[in-house]
């Protein structure tokens, strides 16, 4: 009948702490009203209470005493033993026994919650029957069937909150599932793209490198277009990777001690002919002296490229952007300004959210600027954007010079 | 220059045996579709360098590194679509020369190609260095050869120019990215991981106790030092 092993698993830790309290108030409220009252024994407080210190100190041990089964089997061999002493559906063991019982009843299934109140009916009739006597009037008839109803509407009502409560956690299982499917396909498919891509990138590089012969200039410009293409498909999977990789907490940084200043230099290096392109103006303030941080190189790099190739994006052919770095204490202030459209407020708060791109976006997957903020905020840093429409935006990076963390 | 691709993607291997061709105009080039045959052909072909993808099928361009190195010391690249610093480690680890992820271009894989080839070529360094004695551990440079309790210790061209920096600067740190640069190429720089795989076979072979380094010491996060006599 039972579906579960009469030993269970241990008790869930907040039914165990109710249960706990519960079985202590009652010792507390019988011995201090058998101490108000001197008609009632004292003994039999003091005997539960050596009892229940005796379960809690061996609950740690014993395995049995660990399950709500267990438990239950035990205290209800010592209760009838003090109900057969003490007796009577008011005796104080009785009540602790019912309160134990009740709180069990929270943690087992409608069929077992069912036998526990027939069992305490019984176990009461039983050491009544046994103790010589009964006292079998209505008044203690409605009582027991009063108290026989209550546990069991709490077992009913408690089984169907855990049903309720299974169901939730079967969903959330499942979501979780989904979320790692999703995880898993976009990871996988940005890896299988790889190859073809290595291939047409290679492929048209070639044809560029002049080397299977010369190209007419239409040819060149097709397979130069071709080209940049690949990069921007590149540079998409790419953003996808991380994405995947920083949804599973599985980005992790590549510390070294490295000069700011070589870094920024690097990334400028990678935006400069974009810049050319359109007639823009790149202005790079270094750190006058060396800016020693302990950070992830290439993972800066990306983050400079980007908030770089932003401020191009954004800046009117023949404008022009700036990128400056600070000292500012513990941390490096590296910040980029252009005059571009600037951003308006209401889009402001959104610019680093997953997928978002503001009502004037230039192509771009709004990946971006969110794998930025996760890089940065890797790094124990901030990053953050103050614009103004029409004027031009500033994005901030704020890097310590000691990233937290172990480093090799 | 003979190199042999091993590459299961037909299209893939044209383009890098065109790229080489463009390169090294008298060059030949032989395919291996699998790992399997990579390893035959590593014996009758004897080619001058290994271009390696992870992703075959069978056996794995891991293990084929690992069969290859049973019985070569043939530079090997690695071809993968993955970049976590743990597939680029231990393909290191099992021997490969170089790693280059996926997408790639052609100049890159030449360059890659290039550097490959220069540090297995390299001359090896000679006198410039004093010579080390401790006891224990005995570097001769005039005559390139490393004694541990005098037994002779072998090592590759790449271990051994790691071994001289760190010695000819004993007492000095050396930075990250000066190490690489020196024994590996400024286009290195940045890959600590290569670093890191390095030192650890140099502490294997001359370390007491390779966990608890006496001679190459780690400066977290800055780079390397060897200590020197006192």
């Amino acid at each position: 009948m039972f579906k579960r092993p009469l030993i269970s698993a241990p008790l869930s830790i907040s039914v165990d702490k109710l249960l706990a309290v519960l079985r202590w108030a009652a010792i507390g409220v019988i011995f201090l009203l058998s101490w108000l009252n001197p008609e009632r024994p004292t003994h039999i407080a003091l005997i539960l209470a050596t009892y229940n210190g005796l379960v809690e100190v061996a609950k740690t041990r014993v395995r049995l005493l660990q399950s709500p089964r267990g438990l239950f089997a035990v205290d209800t061999a010592v209760v009838s033993l003090l109900i057969f002493w003490g007796g009577g559906l008011d005796s104080p063991a009785y009540i602790i026994y019912y309160f134990s019982v009740i709180t069990l009843a929270l943690d087992l299934s409608l069929v077992e919650a069912t036998m526990a109140t027939v069992a305490l009916g019984l176990v009461y009739a039983g050491t009544s029957v046994a103790s010589g006597g009964l006292p079998w009037d209505i008044a203690n008839s409605e009582r027991l069937a009063g108290r026989l109803s209550i546990l069991f509407i709490i077992s009913v009502v408690s089984s169907m909150l855990k049903k309720e409560l299974e169901l939730e956690r079967t969903l959330a299982a499942r979501l979780k599932e989904l979320e790692q499917m999703k995880t898993d396909f976009l990871s996988t498919v940005s890896h299988e793209l790889k190859t073809p891509l290595t291939t047409i990138k290679a492929s048209a590089e070639l044809l560029l490198a002049g080397g299977p012969g010369p190209l007419n200039p239409t040819q060149e410009r097709l397979t130069r277009n071709m080209a940049r293409n690949i990069e921007r498909l590149s540079a998409l999977v790419g953003d996808l990777l991380d994405m995947a990789r920083l949804d599973e907490g599985k980005l992790s940084l590549s510390l070294q001690r490295v000069d700011l200043n070589e870094v920024i230099k690097d990334a400028a290096a990678a935006v400069a002919p974009l810049a050319e392109s359109r007639g823009q103006r790149m202005q790079v303030n270094y750190y006058p002296d060396p800016a020693p941080v302990v950070a992830d190189r290439r993972r800066v790099e990306q983050v400079l490229i980007n908030l770089l190739s932003n401020a191009h994006k954004f800046t009117p052919p023949g404008g022009h952007f700036a990128l400056e770095v600070q000292e500012a204490g513990p941390n490096w202030l590296v910040s980029v300004s252009d005059n571009g459209l600037g951003i308006p407020r209401d889009e402001l708060e959104h610019i680093f959210d997953r997928f978002y791109r503001g009502t004037e976006h230039k192509g771009g997957t709004g990946l971006g600027l969110s794998i930025a903020k996760s890089l940065i905020e890797l790094h124990g840093g901030k990053i953050w954007v103050e614009s103004k429409v029409g004027k031009g935006s500033t994005f901030s990076v704020s890097l310590p010079k000691e990233s937290p963390g172990a480093y090799e | 220059m003979k190199f042999l691709i091993v590459e299961d993607e037909p299209d893939m291997a044209e383009v890098i045996s065109v790229s080489l061709t463009m390169q090294w105009s008298d060059c030949q080039v032989v395919h291996a579709g699998d790992g399997a045959m990579a390893v035959d052909l590593v014996e009758s072909a004897s080619p001058d360098l290994v271009i390696l993808d992870i992703g075959l099928p069978g056996i794995d361009g891991f293990e084929t590194c690992r069969r290859i190195r049973e019985s070569s010391d043939v530079p090997i690249i690695m071809l993968t679509v993955r970049d976590e610093e743990i597939d680029k480690v231990r393909g290191l680890e099992l021997g490969a020369d170089d790693y280059i992820t996926k997408p790639f271009g052609h100049m890159e894989l030449l360059a890659r190609i290039k550097a490959v080839l220069r540090r297995a070529e390299m001359p090896l360094p000679t006198a410039a260095a004093a010579d080390y004695e401790d006891g224990r551990l005995s570097i001769n440079f005039g005559q390139r050869q490393v004694r541990v309790n005098g037994a002779p210790v072998k090592f590759t061209p790449t271990e051994y120019n790691l071994l001289y920096h760190l010695v000819r600067n004993a007492g000095q740190i050396l930075p990250h990215d000066t190490l690489l640069a020196k024994v590996w190429g400024r286009e290195y720089k940045g890959e600590t991981d290569y670093l890191k795989v390095y030192i650890r076979r140099l502490r294997e072979k001359i370390e007491r106790d390779p966990q608890n380094p006496q001679l190459i010491l780690t400066e977290r996060g800055v780079g390397y030092r060897f200590r020197k006599k006192e």
